[in-house]
């Protein structure tokens, strides 16, 4: 059995547009979606702002109601049985809200094992063990109001704990954090994935993503465009390099000059303060360096380096074609 | 692989799962019991290895869930029964499981050797039917202890709300201004009214104030609390729950009706201080125990209150004009006889009203205790009712916020 199956998922937001004539708009949020979660596996979704990620996990955490398909956890039904999913999932979504500010760390978890219906004898001795895994064994009797965003994103993790759950839903669960504090939430996943918990991970970052995913489905506009592990969605690139040439001032016509060689996949462009880089995927690699330098005659050039193309690139590949 | 194969795996596995756990490898354990999973879902023993791992709570479901696909399983129901303390009654029934105990508590699954009771639910878990009894009885005394242990969770949900929400309120300066500045306010102004009138008055305006303290706390503190909630992103929390939200809101609204009691006991000593002696209550355990019912019955009210607020955000923005036509309809400062006859009917569907005319009538003295009666079982009754409609409103307006995705503003 999968710890989690999703059929065809739909989910359609309509919204009113207009005062006197209001007309109703559509939008799909997530569009017939289908994926399983093996027991003990580590799912990442991927996928730009607004491709409906947190939506696909509002879905399975039993908070939105689908349009149309099929969802079920441990064997559960999400719409049909929603209480036997909420006693066997955790969930937390990114950012510091979500929390009673004006309440210790300690009462927090408290409070939510007694909501999760954890014996008092048992939260009595998980909850010192839990802040001390996330490291707030020292403000546990402080106001959350006074921790900072990386501990209220810990005290999260340690309230999701709580209740020992099966599966567990992390949406972005490092946005904001300074690296430390990611690098440190990280080291927290990767305890939870060799205690074999299934994890359906969101997140932003590809190299969270890679190192700490089992698979990873990309998506796009609602839609799933890739599933694969890691390694397979870097193969989708293999046959391209990156080349990375750094540019003082481009015009935007040159650019679009560079795109029509026939040596080049694809262009984009990064600002880096008075910088660009550009990010020409190309099959010829390190070969067709002349080429691009000869097309880029008359702007200055910097730094320019060849290299295999990374989880990144595949990702942005991959939304890319999707548009 | 045909379904044989599937059941072979599965058996394999399960078993591997179940050593796992006898020598304490919690990971694989959990990892084989899965693997066994996958192959059959209903795989019993798979299911008592995850619950054995379990924390209580979700230890529980697991065990439900084995009864919901076999409702006879000795082991899900003699697990269940030790996760309840219900040693008693098990071994009265002659369901007591029993097995040899391992150091660390978990028992080896397939030992079917008579031996003593064991302790540990995990090791209960993992015992062997005891010597093939089966009754009829056992669906039955499962669903006993299941409903006994869902009592015993409500209640801790609620006492544990209503301390944190206790505490919550101690630092929130609109909650202390809503439960006593304004209530002190409205009986300061009843006092200089009727002040020529003399000593019966005054103890009806201060449980008149006192009464619309408890419902502009109810109204505003309790429905503003769960906006407060979905501002704060914990209206979600909530919500993804196993815990019913209801029982989550009866827990808050009991915390905000009885710190409003407050108010009654601050009017009662400012109008003692105008009048210059303390005021007379003419039956004082009457009217404490129609202080209790009160407090029942405005928290089930709150109960009809707070599923709109759940399902519109919007609804704050109507809250106030709802608070003056209940202090006139239930009679809180004035007879409702001052009232058109038309409104009437009205009062009478609204437990404030019986709960004025109780606490008037205790502190006064002007009624026989019959009419009390009838008031305490009116508020009983319409508490019961608010209770019903409430839980359905709940299942309702939930829905519909799960629909429209309005749980959350973000």
């Amino acid at each position: 059995m999968n710890a989690i199956e999703v059929k065809g998922l739909r989910r359609v937001y309509k919204a009113t547009i207009g005062v006197i004539r209001r007309k109703v708009k559509e939008v799909e949020a997530v569009d017939d979606i289908s994926f399983n979660v093996a027991g003990g596996e580590l799912f990442g979704l991927l996928g730009p702002n607004g491709a409906g990620k947190t939506t696909t996990v509002k879905m399975l955490t039993t908070l939105l109601l689908p349009t149309s398909g099929t969802a079920r956890v441990l064997g559960y039904d999400v719409v049909e049985t929603p209480g036997p999913v909420r006693s066997r999932i955790g969930f937390i979504f990114g950012g510091e809200r979500g929390l009673y500010w004006r309440l210790s760390g300690n009462d927090n978890l408290r409070y939510f094992a007694s909501l999760y219906h954890v014996d008092p004898d048992v939260a009595h001795q998980r909850i010192p063990y839990l802040m001390d895994m996330v490291g707030l064994h020292d403000r546990g009797n402080e106001k959350v109001e006074g921790y900072s965003r990386g501990m209220k994103q810990r005290l999260h993790i340690a309230r999701t704990l709580l209740h020992d759950p099966e599966v567990l839903f992390l949406d972005e669960p490092t946005i904001g954090l300074d690296p430390v504090g990611a690098r440190e939430l990280r080291q927290v996943v990767r305890n939870l994935q060799s205690e074999s918990k299934t994890i359906l991970l969101t997140t932003h970052y590809m190299f969270e993503a890679d190192s700490l995913c089992d698979r990873i489905a990309v998506i796009n506009h609602g839609r799933i465009v890739a599933m694969d592990t890691p390694s397979g969605l870097k193969k989708n690139v293999s046959d391209l390099s990156v080349i990375e040439i750094e540019v003082f001032g481009i015009p935007d016509e040159m650019v679009e000059t560079l795109r029509q060689r026939p040596s080049v996949h694809s262009v984009s462009v990064e600002n880096r303060d008075q910088r660009q880089a550009l990010l020409i995927h190309s099959p010829l690699g390190s070969e067709a360096v002349p080429d691009l330098l000869a097309s880029l005659n008359g702007t200055r050039v910097g730094k320019v380096t060849v290299r295999e193309p990374t989880l990144e690139d595949a990702y942005v590949r991959l939304v890319a074609e999707t548009g | 692989m045909t379904g044989d194969d599937a059941l072979s795996r599965a058996d394999a596995s399960s078993r591997n799962a179940r050593k796992a756990l006898a020598r304490g490898d919690r990971t694989n354990a959990r990892r084989a019991a899965f693997l066994a999973l996958e192959s059959d879902p209903t795989c019993e023993l798979a299911w008592l290895v995850l619950a054995a791992l379990a924390d209580p709570p979700a230890r529980r479901n697991y065990l439900e869930h084995i009864l919901a696909v076999n409702s006879k399983s000795q082991r899900a129901i003699n697990a269940l029964k030790v996760e309840t303390g219900e040693r008693r009654m098990l071994e009265r029934a002659h369901f007591v499981s029993r097995g040899n105990r391992s150091p660390d508590g978990v028992s080896a699954i397939e030992d079917t050797k008579p031996h003593k009771s064991v302790r540990t639910p995990a090791s209960i878990v993992a015992k062997g039917a005891p010597n093939g009894v089966e009754s009829s009885a056992a669906p039955i005394t499962a669903s006993f202890v299941r409903a006994k242990q869902n009592l015993v969770q409500d209640l801790r949900v609620v006492a544990t709300s209503c301390e944190m929400a206790l505490k919550h309120a101690a630092t929130d300066s609109f909650i202390i201004f809503a439960v006593f500045v304004q209530p002190l306010i409205i009986a300061l102004l009843g006092l200089y009214m009727l002040r020529e009138r003399g000593g019966d008055y005054a103890i009806f305006v201060v449980v008149g104030s006192g009464l619309t303290g408890l419902w502009s706390s109810l109204l505003f503190v309790s429905g503003g609390a769960l906006n407060q909630e979905r501002w704060s992103g914990t209206l979600e929390s909530l919500v993804g729950m196993p815990t019913s939200l209801e029982v989550i809101v009866f827990g808050k609204n009991l915390a905000y009706v009885t710190q409003s009691l407050g108010s009654m006991v601050l009017a009662y000593a400012l109008a003692s201080v105008l009048f210059g002696t303390p005021l007379r209550i003419a039956q004082p355990l009457v009217f404490l125990a129609s202080i209790v019912l009160t407090t029942v019955s405005f928290v089930c009210l709150g109960l009809l209150l707070a599923p709109m607020f759940v399902a519109n955000p919007d609804i704050r923005n109507f809250v106030n004009a709802l608070e003056y036509p209940m202090y006139i309809l239930a009679g809180f400062l004035f007879p409702i006889a001052l009232l058109p006859g038309w409104t009437t009917p009205l009062s009478y569907v609204l437990a404030p009203y019986w709960a004025a005319e109780a606490l008037h009538a205790a502190s006064t003295g002007t009624a026989a205790l019959s009419n009390i009666a009838l008031d305490w079982g009116m508020l009983l009754v319409l508490g019961a009712a608010y209770v019903l409609i409430g839980r359905w409103l709940f299942r309702v307006f939930l829905r519909k916020a799960r629909q429209d995705a309005t749980l959350d503003f973000f």
